[in-house]
């Protein structure tokens, strides 16, 4: 094991204000068990779980309670013991509306229920066959914890024919404000520890990199005790301070030189698999202790909250109880925000809950708010010498404010990664990042619309060849 | 070719295209009814609560993928003229925070229909002029909390207008829909409405 500096540097990024000292010295704090939780079918990315539970149902902590649904999903399980209020939809930090268990978590067991069990079996990781830790990621509910929140059991299975030959670890945590994974890495570098094992089984021993910027050298050196006496191919790669330095595709290339092509191609495509030091943790404690992903860290941070605190809060909690515990606003919040400032999304209540995925929650005050009026572009190429998806997101921006989709499809905007570099750095304070995501939404809703003509087309041709050959028959 | 499609499937055309292809095909035109656009939601700028400030790009998907938008009501008209855009007739436009068409322009194309990111525009019969403008599923005390003029599911409508055997209105949840196949047409039901959430005509004349 060795600690080495990052030998790639990616092209553009910014550096924002990090504001990180808020809460970087705050240990993680676990919220008492809040009274009402409010568990989303959909805290992943792809297909929403399919709900297994009605109202009225008494739940144990870690039931099945909602199903996988198809290949890109992921399970969800009950965060606490409790009675099943309602199942309704209710808005996401994103604000897509998703099938919500409402759990009453006052509710005592009913009379002769069962004790509460522990959900799954613990396994030994040392001797367990490959498919059987896939199979418990799989059903412990793991989701990449980064805020993308791809399925993991899927990453960790690679189609066939393509190989992981480097097992990332993101530790970067690149966003203004969030601590989260920084303290995790910290505090619970045994299990990220005892993950990377697990994980290098599952892939068949891939080289480990971590990957850790250098403005946290506390994580730097927790990581490099807990990884002191591993064997195999493990090093750690301190990376420049960088935003988005924590971005999948740049750590790749920060860590490994290689370069992830336009999508679809995955990091698996270039045999690299990255994972959250969060995800790692939690899969370890899947493993190891039988315990599903139920809790997560979240850092609650800004400048209008009073205490802002690392918190170890059940998946479901409502935003308004993990601002009272950090002894609610010192001064009126003008804007909250979930997630980091660069990528996170500004929330309209504290009735939203947490997810698998929410790794802050911002109150900022009217100070550090800017409120603004899109211009026109001057085309001084801030923004393109921002991008480290070397695009131009200048011609981007022009080109979708125009309604010309195919010109900025022509500029490759399917690459943007969404990072907001590009918003970040304009003078003229345009929506660069936005125009992207418009364009990108307008081209997938082509392509499905493509893909279900050309399914409807091919089985029409089916149809009429299996009709001529009944008329042969005949 | 199937030979399946009904010659009035061209809601531009309208009935006279219809009677010109049915010529053409030798057969006998099918009846049409020319069908309208309607935005159903009356939520305006001082009836519906706005939760947020957005200031991002002036469109309704977009804003509506930006935590839904910034209208306290998750299924009501954001205003930013995603189906005014689309419009091949410029038959609608936005009057305090809502869209509305003209009934005189529209040709029942349905781009509008396509682009509504809440989904909340139908296509209904010209001929009908009671229409419930509200896309509000939820129930009552929920709709109250964002909207002054959103649709509590009171039933009061289906009362007035003869009851359940009448048949002139369905329910969705707590949200009243009119029946297009049985329309109501007595207008005192509109005045009646507690909510304030139905029009006699909703149609708007630009005077273009």
């Amino acid at each position: 094991m060795k600690t080495v500096n990052s030998p790639f540097k990616f092209k553009g990024g910014v550096h924002p204000d990090y504001n990180k000292e808020l809460a970087r010295a705050e240990q993680i704090e676990r919220l008492p068990l809040p009274g009402e939780l409010v568990i989303s079918m959909s805290q992943h990315l792809g297909a929403p779980a399919k709900c297994l539970v009605k109202p009225g149902d008494f739940v144990r902590r870690g039931q099945l309670i909602g199903e996988k649904n198809g290949f890109i999903s992921v399970c969800v399980r009950a965060s606490a013991d409790g009675k099943v209020k309602a199942v309704e939809k209710r808005p996401g930090p994103a604000g897509g509306l998703a099938d919500a268990v409402i759990l009453d978590t006052t509710v005592p067991p009913p009379e002769g229920a069962e004790p509460a069990a522990v959900a799954l079996p613990p396994l030994d990781w040392k001797t367990a066959a490959r498919e059987e830790l896939l199979r418990r990621v799989e059903e412990a509910g793991i989701c990449g914890m980064g805020g993308a929140g791809f399925p993991s059991a899927v990453k960790l299975n690679p189609p066939p024919g393509k190989r992981c030959e480097y097992l990332i670890l993101n530790g970067a945590e690149c966003e203004p404000y969030l601590t989260a994974d920084f303290r995790v890495m910290l505090e619970r570098a045994d299990r990220i520890r005892v993950g990377v094992e697990i994980m290098r089984r599952i892939l068949g021993g891939p080289a480990v990199r971590i990957a850790i910027e250098a403005n946290k050298p506390e994580a730097i050196a927790a990581m490099e005790r807990a990884f002191a006496d591993i064997d195999g191919n493990v090093e750690i790669v301190v990376l420049p301070v960088l935003y988005p330095q924590g971005s999948e595709k740049h750590q790749i290339y920060a860590t490994v030189g290689r370069t992830v092509p336009e999508p679809p191609a995955l990091p698996i495509d270039v045999g690299c698999v990255v994972e959250n030091v969060g995800t790692v943790a939690a899969i370890a404690d899947a493993v190891e202790k039988g315990e599903p992903l139920l809790e997560r860290v979240t850092t609650v941070s800004g400048d209008a909250v009073a205490n802002p605190k690392n918190i170890l809060a059940p998946c479901g909690t409502k935003y308004a109880d993990l601002l009272a515990f950090c002894g609610g606003l010192k001064e009126p919040a003008a804007k909250v925000i979930s997630g980091g400032t660069m990528m996170g999304f500004a929330v309209p209540n504290l009735d939203i809950a947490t997810t698998k995925t929410t790794s802050g929650l911002l109150f900022l005050t009217r100070r550090r708010v800017f409120q603004y009026a899109s211009g026109a572009c001057i085309n001084c190429g801030r923004c393109v010498r921002a991008c480290p998806m070397n695009l131009n997101a200048a011609e981007i921006s022009k080109a979708v404010e125009a309604n010309d989709v195919a010109a900025a499809e022509a500029l490759h905007v399917m690459t943007c990664i969404e990072c907001g570099a590009c918003s970040f750095s304009c003078p003229s304070y345009r929506t660069i990042t936005q125009f992207c995501r418009k364009a990108k939404a307008s081209i997938r809703a082509r392509q499905a619309a493509e893909r279900a003509a050309a399914a409807k087309a091919k089985a029409a041709e089916e149809e009429k060849k299996a009709a001529e050959a009944r008329k042969e028959a005949k | 070719m199937a030979g399946t499609a009904p010659n009035g499937a061209c809601a531009a055309g309208g009935a006279a295209c219809a009677a010109e292809i049915a010529k053409i095909l030798g057969v006998a035109a099918t009846a049409t009814e020319k069908r309208v656009a309607l935005v159903k939601c009356c939520g305006t700028r001082s009836e519906a609560i706005r939760v947020g400030d957005y200031n991002g790009i002036c469109d309704c998907g977009i804003a509506a993928a930006t935590a839904g938008g910034d209208k306290g009501c998750k299924y009501g008209c954001l205003g930013y003229g995603a189906c005014a855009n689309v419009c091949p007739q410029n038959a609608i436009s936005i009057h305090d925070g809502l869209a509305k068409v003209d009934k005189r322009l529209c040709i029942g194309c349905g781009k509008c229909v396509k682009v509504c990111p809440k989904g909340l525009i139908e296509l209904v019969p010209a001929s009908a002029t009671i229409h419930v403008l509200c896309n509000n599923p939820v129930r009552g005390p929920e709709v109250r909390k964002v909207c002054g003029v959103g649709c509590l599911g009171c039933h009061l409508c289906e009362k007035n207008s003869g009851g359940k055997e009448a048949g002139h209105f369905t329910f969705d949840g707590f949200l009243a829909k009119v029946n297009y196949a049985n329309p109501p047409t007595d207008g005192q039901i509109v005045a009646k409405c507690p909510a304030k959430c139905m029009s006699e005509d909703a149609h708007f004349e630009s005077g273009h």
